[in-house]
């Protein structure tokens, strides 16, 4: 009879997927921050143009 | 920023679908280790996390080395960002190993060769991003990152090989010999086990891919002065 380490097995992929998950988010939130930047300068440089 | 490829897009797609077929076959179609119980099925995504993560840091150095010959800062964008993924890899395969050590070994950490050389390979990379911000020009970083890839990339093998070479109580997972002292898997632990290493590297694939597009969207702006 194997030991019951049922806890310990949902413990252990909801850490490695959380980690991944966060990465993730964070990726999502650096890339959003940046290309509203990259947008922003777009419209700045349009506005100088006009 | 360039048009995001459509394979980028395709990989976005089936990385999930992968992951979640990946963990509904652990889950339900691998069987219960006779004595470890069910926290050997956190084994499979504990090596790939692992093995994903040794992956980057061996194309961080190729790709430090693409830079020293090329100076095109493409390959400092895919170095920075492989190490980036890498440690994100190397994090969630140290706290599963540490989840998994509990019950079977009574003990979250012991200073065992193996998670020894892992703890170092991780705070070395864990440098590189300290010493990379201490530099100011974007070549000056490319040209210290890709050195230090490059030589960091040493740990990969010594925590890879640290099983074989030192006495450890940590299971060989990787072995043919039949000294008793590699993990003997069933034919579908096997193919759990390969869809994992499998689904790991499409997932480092499609995160490198999105941070060094991310690298160079940042470079963008930094050269615009945002």
């Amino acid at each position: 009879m194997p030991v019951d380490t049922l806890n310990e097995m949902i413990l252990g992929f909801a850490v490695i997927l959380g980690v991944v998950l966060i990465y993730v988010l964070s990726l999502i939130l650096r890339t959003r921050r940046a290309k509203k930047q990259h947008e922003n300068s777009q419209a700045d440089k349009l506005k100088s143009t006009d | 920023m360039p048009k995001k490829p459509r394979l980028l897009t395709a990989l976005d797609i089936l990385t999930p679908i992968l992951i979640l077929g990946a963990l509904i076959f652990i889950l339900f179609f691998t069987p219960i280790e006779r004595t470890m119980g069910h926290v050997q099925k956190v084994f499979y995504f504990h090596v790939a996390s692992a093995w994903a993560g040794m992956l980057c840091f061996i194309l961080a150095a190729a790709a430090g080395g693409a830079y020293l010959v090329t100076r095109r800062l493409y390959w400092d964008a895919l170095s920075l960002s492989s190490i980036e993924v890498g440690w994100v890899f190397g994090l969630a395969a140290i706290l599963s190993g540490m989840i998994w050590a509990q019950p079977i070994w009574n003990t979250w950490w012991v200073w065992d060769p193996r998670l020894t050389t892992t703890a170092i390979m991780e705070l070395i990379y864990l440098a590189y991003f300290i010493l990379r911000n201490g530099l100011k020009t974007p070549e000056a970083q490319a040209r210290l990152g890709a050195i230090y890839a490059i030589i960091a990339a040493l740990t990969v093998p010594l925590t890879f090989f640290s099983i074989r070479l030192f006495r450890t109580i940590h299971p060989v997972v990787i072995a043919t010999g039949g000294d008793g002292s590699a993990f003997n898997m069933t034919p579908r632990m096997l193919t759990a086990f390969l869809i994992s290493l499998a689904t790991f590297t499409v997932l480092l694939v499609t995160l490198v891919w999105h941070r060094t597009r991310l690298v160079t969207l940042q470079r963008i702006n930094q050269q615009k002065g945002l």
